[in-house]
């Protein structure tokens, strides 16, 4: 029986470690939390919130059969794995709004059990789908009446500053949140302020009062007197989550000039017959690999991912770097609950492991188990216009998944045309037959169609057929 | 409500004047003082809206509902979807 290994990222809180064995998610609760998880677990919270998929489910299983021999661990859950990992710096706006708003009905849910949250980690929120889901049991603690919110700092910056950026200023907080992991600091956000932004009682309250007053405390020593004598009530604690919540459900993005992709799947160069060719192959290819994972490369709003799971794919993850036509395919996949991620990623600049001891955080690659991928008009995008040599890109796109469509758009196309018209063309070996060849030597191609007059073609390629062929 | 809450958020406005320091910030300090301070407020403003319709109910003579505000969004946040 394989040991089980603790998750990297697990070790801040000495409440419980994730550790993951044989594909399964296993959480040992630690002495020192067994008195609030006992407590949690006889206030009902956790039913109540599990039945609304807030929560992810648990159960206790027998540590000693496991080989959890570590005399910490008082007991140990199983969680149900999460398809794909993701991090915040990876979601789209509505993606981090929607984690923002389950974490605050979360901590009224609790407050009214008598529990509350230990911290505000917006890494304590995955996805299924597009729903957020909190999957951190032990943050779940008792509440001690009169006590403060402890995560409120947190909250702010991994939640309320990052969609700040967004809604205020109109710049997207991916960037910004992964070079700096623990969020961004009320005090980036105030230096950003103008002057009519001080009309808001909420960014007065929660930015600029908040920044004076930690800067304030720095100088002037506070006796920690003041807050073990000074008891913040209930209700305030109540209204101050209840506050936040009104304000982040009115928060949208700045409205600003509409994003290259916001329009696509009206303006691209498809005529219907080419669009109706191009899902006919691609349910084709759902229906013969069922993926488990397939991976969207370039999504847009999820138009193929959805065919692919119509067609018998069984969970679909799309990533872009454009956030409007994110957003507005988390939009669509909610509304049709479709088993649809979408996550923001720059395929050229994934996201790399990070954190403490580069670790902490997984890179984008180490964290898919995808079985299928689709590469749908990305490739002129990748090697024309960011100039990565085609042979590097078809290793790349092997190295995704074992089986895949690739869509090749060759020279004469208008889309390509228009990313060579100011450059020199500096491709020579991007043509359609050395595209074949090159996935020829690392695959075996199951079927080609032409699916437009200008050439572009469909490959469907599957890696592991070649080698049992071999 | 706590009755210290007025007096202690009147002495945290006085941090505000505070030039700015760089050393051994601790980050969670400033969180707590901003809870206090709303607290205070939100206490300061409870009390003004008792006052106020105590005070119209000396020309309405309508009786003063003392049920709390804040008390009562409890009972609303567990049925939110």
């Amino acid at each position: 029986m394989d040991s089980a290994i603790v998750d990297s990222g697990s070790f801040r809180d000495p409440a419980g470690h994730v550790y993951i064995r044989n594909e399964k998610i296993y959480r040992t609760v630690n002495k020192c939390a067994v008195d609030d998880f006992d407590f949690v677990e006889s206030s009902g919270i956790c039913e109540r919130l599990v039945s609304k998929k807030w929560l992810i489910k648990s159960r206790k299983v027998n540590a000693v059969a496991l080989g959890f021999t570590s005399p910490q661990a008082q007991y140990v859950l199983e969680h149900p794995a999460i398809k794909f990992v993701s991090y915040p710096y990876e979601w789209s706006f509505c993606a981090l709004k929607s984690a923002a708003l389950l974490h605050l009905d979360i901590h009224l849910m609790a407050l009214n059990h008598g529990v509350t949250l230990s911290d505000a980690s917006a890494f304590n929120i995955q996805f299924n789908g597009s729903e957020p889901i909190f999957i951190d049991r032990l943050s779940l603690v008792r509440y001690q009446e009169g006590a403060f919110w402890s995560g409120h700092r947190q909250f702010c910056e991994q939640f309320l500053n990052p969609l700040l950026l967004r809604s205020l200023f109109g710049i997207c907080h991916n960037a910004w949140f992964r070079g700096s992991p623990e969020g961004v600091s009320t005090a980036d956000i105030k230096r950003l302020l103008r002057i009519r932004h001080l009309f808001s009682w909420n960014i007065l309250a929660h930015v600029v009062l908040h920044d004076l007053l930690q800067h304030g405390a720095a100088e002037k020593s506070i006796s920690k007197d003041v807050f073990t004598s000074t008891r913040f009530p209930k209700a305030c604690f109540i209204k101050l989550l209840s506050n936040l919540r009104k304000w982040i459900q009115q928060l949208e993005p700045k409205s600003q000039a509409k994003s290259l992709w916001h329009d696509y799947a009206h303006t691209n160069s498809y005529t219907t017959s080419e669009r109706e060719q191009k899902q006919a192959f691609i349910s084709e290819f759902s229906q013969a690999v069922g993926p488990d994972l397939l991976l969207d490369i370039g999504c847009n709003c999820g138009d193929y991912s959805q065919v692919a799971l119509n067609a018998g794919a069984k969970y679909a993850v799309g990533i872009d770097f454009d956030q409007d036509a994110l957003d507005l395919g988390i939009s669509r996949a909610k509304t049709l609950k479709l088993p649809l991620q979408f996550l923001y990623q720059n395929t050229t600049n994934p996201s790399p492991a990070q954190g403490w001891q580069e670790q902490e955080r997984k890179g984008f690659m180490q964290r898919s188990t995808a079985n299928a991928s689709l590469a749908l008009a990305v490739i002129h995008h990748m090697v024309i216009a960011r100039n990565i040599p085609v042979e590097q890109f078809v290793d790349w796109l092997m190295a995704l998944a074992p089986a895949g469509v690739l869509e090749f758009v060759p020279k004469s196309d208008p889309m390509v045309q228009q990313l060579l018209k100011y450059r020199q063309d500096i491709f020579p070996g991007y043509t359609q037959s050395n595209i074949i060849q090159l996935v020829e030597r690392r695959a075996h191609i199951v079927k080609t169609k032409k699916i437009s007059d200008s050439g572009r073609i469909l490959i469907w390629f599957d890696r592991l057929n070649r080698q049992s062929m071999l | 409500m706590n009755s210290n809450y007025f007096s202690i958020s009147c002495a945290v406005v006085i941090l505000l004047s505070s030039p700015c320091a760089f050393a051994y910030l601790d980050p969670g300090t400033g969180s707590l003082l901003l809870q206090l301070v709303l607290g205070g407020i939100a206490g300061l403003a409870t009390i003004t809206k008792l006052y106020w319709q105590q005070l119209k109910s000396l020309f309405t003579g309508n009786s003063v509902s003392t049920t709390n505000e804040l008390d009562t969004d409890e009972n609303i946040t567990d049925e939110k979807t």
